[in-house]
């Protein structure tokens, strides 16, 4: 019995280390959430900027991860992944366009219910996105491809 | 990496360049984890403040000048990718003082460290117990450079 009780609370256990809480998003309490701002030069004309939002230490809410390059002595924003408006999406910016939204595609939709998962998931894939595509990015903020 | 590079397909292997590339990319990864965070905050980073990557094999010189054109007239943390590091990255704030009566005074009661042309920002890391300041011969400006102990 006792060894049963003790398997439970295992579980429990488990439970609690994998499950986010099934609290909507929008319903965070601002007060225990913890903003994250970091901006990275990779090269002297290359830097990432990353935001992000985690509650409770644990659960990412949003993200923003910004391209910059250098172009005649400034930092200009080339494309960026955001979870603005339930939504996972990249945003290609043009050179010389006062259009901050760019071109904008969606990736993956954020479910109100442990939409932690996804948008920390999402964080990583966006990562990797921007990794690969850089110079391509790059490339179509420039105007050389669509 | 200079947009004339961008035209080549890939990075030419050992660019110091590229491997900063690759591993800014593992540092927004790590910043993920609140242990990396704390790491960083052990070593004075505040949320909002820049970072440089540097090869523990680039000219100091060159660092220097990724931390002036990064930062904003403050202090710059530079990480230096290393994988005997229990996280991954070495660290050393810089931080390019603004020219005046009391940048000189600090740097002449800190005493002057001289960075050979050939130095590189392993070499620097490596002379450091702590904190030291440092005139580079091409600046006019003197460069304050601390390095915090590596976490247990």
């Amino acid at each position: 019995m006792g060894k049963t009780r003790g398997a439970d609370a295992a579980r429990r256990l488990v439970d609690k280390a994998i499950y986010p809480p099934s609290v909507a998003r929008q319903q965070v309490p601002p007060e225990e959430c913890e903003e994250t701002q970091c901006s990275v030069g990779l090269g002297p004309d290359d830097k990432i900027i990353g935001r992000f939002v985690l509650w409770q230490d644990r659960y990412m809410v949003e993200f923003a991860l910004m391209q910059f390059t250098r172009v005649g002595g400034r930092w200009v924003e080339v494309f960026r992944i955001d979870t603005e408006h339930d939504k996972i999406h990249k945003h290609q910016l043009r050179r010389g366009s006062p259009d901050t939204q760019g071109t904008v595609t969606d990736l993956v939709e954020i479910p109100p219910d442990e939409g932690w998962r996804v948008v920390d998931k999402g964080y990583t894939n966006a990562l990797s996105i921007i990794q690969n595509e850089w110079r391509e990015n790059f490339r179509r903020w420039r105007g050389d491809t669509q | 990496m200079t947009h004339s590079d961008l035209t080549a397909e890939t990075p030419a292997r050992g660019d110091p360049a590229a491997a900063t590339f690759a591993a800014g990319f593992e540092f927004m990864r790590r910043l993920r984890e609140p242990q990396f965070r704390e790491f960083l905050r052990r070593h004075g980073w505040e949320h909002g403040e820049h970072v440089v990557m540097a090869a523990d094999d680039e000219p100091v010189i060159e660092v220097i000048f990724k931390v002036m054109i990064n930062g904003t007239g403050g202090r710059v943390l530079v990480a230096i990718p290393d994988e005997r590091q229990r996280l991954g990255f070495r660290l050393l704030s810089i931080e390019v003082s603004t020219t005046g009566r009391r940048a000189w005074a600090l740097l002449r009661r800190a005493g002057k460290i001289n960075v050979g042309p050939g130095a590189t920002i392993g070499m620097l890391y490596d002379a450091f117990s702590k904190c030291g300041q440092y005139m580079p011969s091409e600046w006019t400006s003197p460069v304050t450079v601390r390095k915090e102990p590596e976490p247990a």
